[in-house]
């Protein structure tokens, strides 16, 4: 092919894309649009291809993360409400617990000191053996009045007298009075109190009640002991083998306190012993003027004779 | 950067990256020299028309695995001839097929190189029109192989080599059609020289 040849192929090339660009040939528009609108449709495909997350939809990707662990986290929390009770169900804890068990029982106990802190001193029950009569009396009217829930034909004798118009309770009664010269300690009696008071009602609860075991609180002058066990219905002139009554060993031991309290439940003061002798013989015979007093006031007699 | 300045080639890369952007300055790169070389193949607008759908379609699923092994017209042009034919042999409209024994290895038919030698009609067509549509009208009375084969050289601007590779021709039978062609050109265009 000669430069000739090549001239006039160059010149007829050019000749025909002058006429192309007049030419108006051109696709429609709808094959354009449809061209465009799947070039996109890839574009979209290929950019998720080359970003698994897709960075022009954080949200989107956001969500699919925050589903799965906020699904986690709620399933774990939901299983836990569900589940945990149950399991407290069948796994209590321990009951022997002494500290659970004091709780408990000092609940109570401790709303009844906390009265007692705010309430007036008089109305505790004062042991103190400077007045006998007057704890005596303050004692029978407290055993009168809780006996009034439950009258008997026992009850309705002497020892009636006006009922208190807030009577204190048992634990009130035989609560460790704070000393009245230390006004700071009534407020550890507050606390302190109600849980000595808790102590003792666990330990009177582990009493055996037995006639026995009321001679021997009545012979050791532990009053708390002795109410408890007539509280659980142990017969309150039950004799041993002597035929001696609680009472009887509370006057031979000179417990003045526990005859006090024998005497309100409605011990016989002229009981005998297999001997013959009395109560009243036993303090005379002991010099014992103040529980001899007692109990002449509550009826007993020197000439009985059994 | 100004995708104006980024080769056929770049842009190719970039919208298989997802950028449907580089896919669209591509695409109005390329547009209309697909489509005419499309609707002067074929000769039918509506074929054209689908053609060309197809043929974009094509480049851009093939987006992922596109390779710049070679130019991107070349690529480009051989999905359009490869549609283009197709088309045809199946509507059974491709002259050289047809022309069965009557064509020659260069596609050219007997009645092809009797226009070449001035004996037919085409000229007084010609003469009636513009100069414009006077070339149009020529390159549209070629033999298929040679119209495919110059078209594919004025539109997409392929090398010998190139049309041969698009085409699946050898490079002599390829350099033969063209030159056939362009001299049947030519002898069609003389009275506008």
């Amino acid at each position: 092919m000669t430069s000739k040849d090549n001239a006039q192929d160059e010149e007829l090339l050019a000749r025909y894309r002058r006429a192309g660009d007049t030419d108006p040939a051109a696709p429609s528009e709808s094959v354009r649009s449809a061209i465009l609108a799947e070039s996109r449709r890839v574009a979209e495909q290929l950019a998720k291809k080359q970003h698994p997350f897709d960075l022009s939809r954080p949200a989107a990707n956001d969500a699919r993360w925050k589903i799965t662990a906020f699904g986690t986290v709620g399933a774990a929390v939901l299983g836990a409400l569900l589940f945990v009770p149950r399991f407290w169900e069948s796994h209590p804890p321990a009951q022997g617990s002494s500290a659970s068990s004091i709780a408990r029982i000092a609940e109570p106990a401790a709303k009844t000191a906390s009265a007692d802190a705010a309430a007036p001193a008089p109305k505790r029950e004062s042991i103190s053996p400077s007045s006998p009569n007057e704890s005596l009396q303050e004692v029978v009217v407290t055993q009168a009045d809780r006996k009034a829930s439950k009258p008997s034909a026992e009850d309705s004798r002497q020892y009636s007298a006006p009922a208190p118009s807030n009577p204190p309770s048992v634990a009130q009664n035989y609560a460790r009075a704070p000393p009245a010269a230390s006004p700071a300690y009534s407020g550890r009696a507050a606390q302190g109190g109600a849980l000595s008071m808790s102590a003792d009602k666990l330990a009177r609860a582990s009493l055996v009640p037995t006639p026995a075991s009321l001679q021997a609180a009545a012979g050791l002058g532990d009053v708390r002991q002795a109410a408890s066990l007539l509280d659980q219905g142990v017969a309150v002139d039950a004799r041993d083998a002597d035929g001696r009554t609680p009472l009887m060993l509370a006057v031979a031991q000179g417990r003045l306190e526990v005859v006090r309290l024998l005497l309100a439940r409605g011990a016989d003061p002229n009981a005998a012993d297999n001997s013959g002798r009395t109560p009243l013989q036993q303090a005379r015979a002991g010099n014992l003027r103040d529980v001899a007093a007692l109990l002449e006031r509550a009826g007993a007699r020197q000439d009985v004779a059994r | 950067m100004d995708l104006s300045q980024e080769t056929d080639e770049n842009l190719m890369m970039r919208f298989g990256r997802g950028e449907a952007a580089a896919f669209e300055f591509l695409y109005r790169r390329h547009e209309l020299r697909v489509f005419r070389y499309l609707r002067r193949s074929v000769k039918n607008e509506a074929s054209a028309n689908d053609l060309m759908q197809e043929v974009w379609f094509a480049v851009v699923r093939g987006a992922a695995n596109y390779q710049p092994t070679a130019k991107f017209t070349t690529w480009l042009f051989t999905i359009a001839h490869n549609r283009m034919v197709d088309m045809i042999r199946v509507n059974h409209r491709l002259q050289s097929l047809d022309a069965g024994e009557g064509a020659d290895a260069e596609g050219s038919s007997l009645l092809d190189r009797l226009a070449v030698d001035g004996k037919l009609e085409p000229l007084a067509q010609v003469q009636s029109q513009d100069e414009a549509a006077a070339i149009l009208n020529a390159v549209s009375q070629l033999p298929a192989e040679q119209r495919s084969a110059f078209l594919l050289q004025a539109e997409g601007g392929l090398s010998v080599e190139e049309i041969a590779d698009a085409t699946g021709s050898n490079f002599e039978t390829v350099k033969s059609r063209l030159r056939y062609a362009r001299a049947k050109l030519r002898q069609l265009l003389w009275e506008y020289a």
